[in-house]
């Protein structure tokens, strides 16, 4: 019965992985977008790891003279993971500076586990043995060794929350960035990450309970069942929204190409820009980035995010959810077509969809208090 | 073993699918995830049931009268998730509350009698594999006929769903004359259904003893968890069209339109320039047939061509028309594929624009990307066009 449990304890997360990475392969083959599939494919490789992982956790179980051979491998897997997410959250937080993801990360996940790999070469397979089969116990002789052996745990769940606050970072320093490009909430803030990374935080101390209460059976296994479960919550997570696209990829601003009318830009006054606003209404298209409006406008990117936020006192989000709201204010009112449902309206007022809206009436609301909305 | 992987299976899809119903920005798109999902948690419930009877048949006998739901309304969802795919067609969305009655009627039966029964007999019953006993021959028989009711269900309800679907598709030909083919997709999922069929037909002759160890059944269990795959894949990536039309053309140009479709939602996202605030209906309240005039009027109040992405799947809610109607309309009354059609209104659109007050002393590059082409390679490529006649694919 025990073995059953822990078998469905293993099986489960690893299935769900394998799931989440055959919907990102579906994908994959369907989409032309090359950034998608970059992202998807690093995806991929993840979750095929994450599931050997599982597997070989299932080896440890259940055949520790089998993991004698594979451990330094679990090593590295372990370690690989987490880089390999920080890699996807780095392509999905790039903020238009072309630099490249450092190698170094995955280098050193390589050397401590290549270390290990190479001196378990030479140590007998006696002394390896008895020290999966006793969970960390060090024959004579082998107490450095044996400490190197066990030291997977604690170096992984460092990495845990070292490359979790790294990616905190990135996403926090990006969501301050996007809101002067892009205007669609829902796609482009990122929640679903933080959600992501909150939930590994939280896991931490559930593991650093389960390894110190490893005596207590009960206890271990509860805190092990929430960390199954949540495993796959966070699976899901990146799958789902991955393959739903929410996500807003900032493209590399090339140096060498010419600002188009870099010697003609003409300076903005407020009755040009709001009489181009209530005459083209790009605000109508939910996935407006401000380069949209440099060509009609005659300006660059800077100069027009910089124009809004002094003029207005918001950044580009705000400022084109404020007209949507408005829109949407106006087609309500505007009763000729009563049969249209909540939804509906909100997707041609310009949100790319409900959830979209519903922010956006939130960030409003905010805004209003602090007295700085277009439109009263 | 393999009897845990289907309860994962439907577990991650529900999640997987559960955002997705919640943002749901169309009705058929709301119905389809809606009836998925109630399938998969149905569906969840039964596998965890024969689960917990393999591997522990004490905690069967509490889930007894539960599980018996689980396994008769499997069959039930899975047929309304059929009709919910195939509702696309403007037909009404009913599905008649009786479908559940005998379920649940049958469920509380045994829930309620089974207080009466007491705990050892019930627990032989589940350890017995189909041995009734001795004294309470009559609650033997219900309680062991799950299996053979189950079977029961499962036939009718898939041949329900595959009469529902001939009558889909015979629906699609009367409208137009033409021949409409199922999609890949379809073919391979409703292959898997039948066979599953006839799988559990065999299961039902296999004693239960034997039933987590036999062969078929670890097969029909990644049946299952392959036919989770496909449709939680087509309802997350908005595969409604069940149909093409002709014989088994490559899907990918109908993939690209959903995806596409799903991106700037059924109801055209576009810029607009110059659309004033008046109401706009945006619909045609015919069925299935325009005339040339509404369908002029309809275009130049939403200039939908404005859209640099425009499919022309885009146009068919809002027209209300099936994608091969609309195109041999377009062909028929402008001699011209939709593609080129919608060039030409841009082209025109472009010389509109060039002509006004407010655009003197923009650049071309500018007024074009107003106009709706996607890049100045587009419109080029439009100009050439524009002179020559030659029939394209509507992709």
């Amino acid at each position: 019965m025990v073995q059953v449990l822990q078998l469905i304890g293993f099986s489960s997360p690893a299935f769900t992985s394998l799931i989440c990475a055959t919907l990102l392969v579906l994908a994959f083959r369907m989409d032309n977008n090359r950034e998608r599939q970059k992202l998807f494919r690093v995806m991929i490789v993840a979750y095929c790891i994450w599931f050997c992982l599982w597997l070989f956790a299932g080896i440890y179980i259940f055949s520790p003279s089998l993991f004698v051979y594979i451990q330094a491998l679990t090593y590295l897997f372990m370690l690989l993971t987490q880089v390999l997410i920080y890699y996807v959250v780095f392509l999905l937080t790039q903020t238009g500076d072309d630099t490249r993801f450092p190698l170094i990360h995955f280098l050193i996940p390589l050397i401590i586990a290549g270390s290990l790999g190479a001196w378990t070469l030479a140590v007998p397979y006696p002394v390896l043995l008895y020290i999966v089969e006793s969970g960390g116990m060090a024959m004579p002789g082998y107490e450095v060794f044996t400490a190197f052996f066990i030291s997977k745990i604690p170096v992984f769940l460092f990495y845990n929350l070292f490359y979790s606050l790294l990616a905190l970072l990135r996403i926090r320093r990006f969501r301050k960035v996007i809101t002067d490009y892009s205007a669609d909430i829902s796609r482009s803030t990122l929640g679903w990450l933080y959600l992501f990374f909150g939930l590994t935080l939280t896991t931490i101390p559930l593991a650093v309970m389960a390894l110190v209460m490893g005596k207590m059976a009960f206890v271990a296994s509860l805190s092990t069942l929430l960390m199954v479960l949540l495993t796959m919550f966070q699976d899901v997570i990146i799958a789902y929204n991955m393959f739903a696209g929410n996500y807003t990829i900032i493209p590399v601003i090339k140096e060498t190409e010419p600002v188009r009318d870099e010697t003609d830009t003409r300076k903005l006054n407020k009755q040009q820009l709001e009489r181009y606003m209530e005459d083209h209404k790009p605000y109508l298209a939910s996935g407006l980035k401000i380069t949209d409006m440099i060509g009609p406008l005659q300006t660059n990117r800077s100069y027009l995010s910089a124009f809004i936020n002094k003029e207005y006192g918001m950044n580009f989000s705000q400022y084109i959810n404020s007209y949507r709201l408005r829109e949407l204010e106006l087609m309500r009112e505007d009763n000729s077509s009563p049969h249209q449902t909540g939804i509906e309206l909100a997707l041609r007022a310009g949100f790319s969809n409900y959830n979209g809206y519903l922010r956006a009436r939130q960030m409003a609301d905010r805004l209003l208090q602090s007295g700085s909305m277009i439109f009263k | 073993m393999t009897s845990w992987l289907p309860v994962i299976s439907t577990l991650t899809w529900v999640m997987l699918l559960f955002p997705g119903y919640l943002n749901s920005s169309t009705g058929i798109e709301r119905r389809v995830k809606g009836a998925l999902l109630s399938y998969l948690t149905v569906s969840f419930f039964a596998w965890i049931s024969i689960f917990v009877y393999s591997y522990l048949p004490i905690g069967f006998v509490w889930l007894n009268a539960f599980a018996y739901l689980s396994l008769l309304l499997g069959p039930v969802l899975f047929y309304r998730y059929i009709r919910a795919l195939t509702s696309g067609i403007g037909n009404d969305f009913h599905f008649s509350r009786y479908h559940y009655l005998f379920p649940v009627l049958i469920s509380i039966v045994l829930l309620v009698w089974s207080l009466f029964v007491p705990y050892e007999v019930q627990l032989r019953l589940v350890e017995g594999r189909g041995a009734s006993y001795p004294g309470w021959e009559d609650y033997s028989l219900l309680f062991l006929s799950k299996p053979l009711v189950r079977l029961l269900y499962n036939l009718v309800y898939v041949i329900l769903s595959f009469v529902q679907l001939y009558k889909y598709y015979s629906h699609l030909r009367k409208g137009t004359g033409v021949g409409y083919y199922p999609t890949r997709w379809m073919i391979v999922f409703m292959t898997f259904a039948a066979t599953l069929l006839l799988a559990s037909l065999v299961l039902y002759f296999t004693p239960r003893g034997y039933l987590h160890k036999s062969i078929l059944f670890s097969f029909v269990n990644l049946l299952f968890v392959g036919q989770h795959i496909i449709q939680g894949y087509n309802a997350l990536s908005l595969n409604f069209l069940l149909y093409i039309d002709h014989p088994w053309k490559s899907e990918r140009g109908r993939m690209e339109a959903s995806t596409k479709t799903k991106r700037k939602s059924q109801i055209a996202e576009r810029v607009m320039s110059g659309k004033k605030k008046e109401a706009a209906t945006d619909r045609i309240s015919v069925a299935e047939q325009i005339n040339r005039k509404q369908f002029e009027a309809w275009m130049r109040k939403n200039k939908p061509w404005l859209n640099p992405g425009l499919k022309i799947t885009d146009l068919l809610e809002p027209l209300q028309v099936n994608r091969t109607y609309l195109s041999g309309f377009i062909n028929k009354t402008y001699g011209m594929n939709f593609n080129r059609y919608i060039n030409r209104c841009r082209l025109e659109e472009l010389e509109r624009l060039v002509h006004l007050p407010v655009n003197k002393g923009k650049k071309l590059q500018a007024l074009v990307g107003m106009a709706g082409f996607a890049s100045m390679r587009n419109y080029n490529r439009a100009l050439e066009k524009a002179s020559e006649t030659e029939s394209d694919d509507d992709d």
